[in-house]
């Protein structure tokens, strides 16, 4: 059965601090990106090339109404923790944390995806993937090598980067 | 105490993945995982998802190369240099689990804030017929 309903509509800021995007999405789930400028890379970014302006920032997948096992779960995936840390929230005159709208509201989306199968509307930036997955290779490493990061690899980046910067 | 307020029962697994009955919680939350994870959580988590309806909720962190190698230093004792084993988050080893779904995060961080609006729809009925999480090495969520 599909229902649907709309409720209000307003929009917040959350904040996404010090946080990973999502380099590689499956075909048919659906992914949020961040508009041009909102995110930049944290240390300029790296040799690996210019970053898109827009980043794939939440990615949500049902697992079970893709690959047509009706009892399978869903999957949602966000890159930044501090919506649900508590070190970020205010603290209130009552002597209470409390978290932002912004912040309550990615929550309770993600909550209502993963248990209810409750999707953001397409209208608040939400995509679905119909024809191709997402892939962004530049953010990718190998699985093979990411057990353990290769520090050589590195270090030359990080000597090429400094000679970019001194020319 | 969030998810408490809005009305969902948590309750914290202390143990690794493979140490929980999926056919009793709706959902896991994977939060900032800094520890490798085994071939056999992945495994049974896949199975779990796949073949239980257990549903993922996966909150990352930080995980920059760039800052990592920043992080480096030479330790005077043993002579030697040393390298902060993980960021934030392990993001290498939280992909070894996406993968299996054909997901990956970055290892590239970023900052900035983004826009969030609300205005929902349904998009199927729920597959299960009772609410339940968890959080890896915190919670897990029983039938409310």
């Amino acid at each position: 059965m599909l229902t649907s309903f709309t409720t209000c509509c307003c929009c917040c800021q959350v904040d996404f601090l010090y946080g990973n995007t999502i380099s590689s999405w499956p075909k048919g789930g659906h992914v949020l990106r961040s508009k041009a400028g909102q995110l930049s890379p944290v240390n300029g970014g790296s040799l690996r090339g210019q970053f898109s302006p827009t980043q794939v920032v939440l990615g949500l997948y049902d697992v079970g109404q893709r690959e047509e096992r009706g009892v399978s779960g869903r999957i949602a995936v966000f890159g930044d923790s501090s919506f649900i840390d508590m070190s970020t929230y205010a603290f209130t005159d009552e002597g209470k944390y409390e978290s932002s709208a912004g912040k309550r509201e990615l929550l309770e989306m993600l909550m209502a995806f993963v248990n209810g199968g409750i999707l953001p509307m397409v209208q608040n930036g939400v995509e679905e993937l119909k024809h191709d997955s997402f892939a962004d290779k530049r953010l990718m490493r190998a699985l093979s090598a990411t057990e353990t990061v290769d520090i050589s690899v590195l270090k030359k980046e990080e000597t090429l980067r400094n000679a970019e910067h001194s020319r | 105490m969030q998810l408490q307020k809005l009305g969902y029962v948590v309750e914290l697994l202390r143990g690794p993945w493979t140490c929980f009955d999926a056919n009793q919680y709706g959902s896991l939350i994977i939060s900032d995982i800094e520890e490798t994870i085994a071939t056999e959580e992945v495994n049974k988590l896949e199975s779990d998802v796949r073949d239980l309806g257990l549903s993922l909720l996966v909150v990352a962190d930080w995980y920059d190369e760039m800052s990592l190698l920043r992080g480096s230093f030479f330790d005077d004792n043993t002579h030697s240099q040393w390298f902060p084993v993980t960021g934030g988050c392990n993001i290498p080893a939280l992909n070894t689990l996406l993968d299996r779904f054909g997901m990956q995060l970055g290892v590239q961080a970023f900052s900035g804030n983004i826009e969030i609006t609300r205005n929902h729809k349904v998009f199927h009925t729920m597959s299960r017929g009772h609410y339940a999480h968890l959080f890896y090495y915190m919670l897990l969520l029983l039938p409310g």
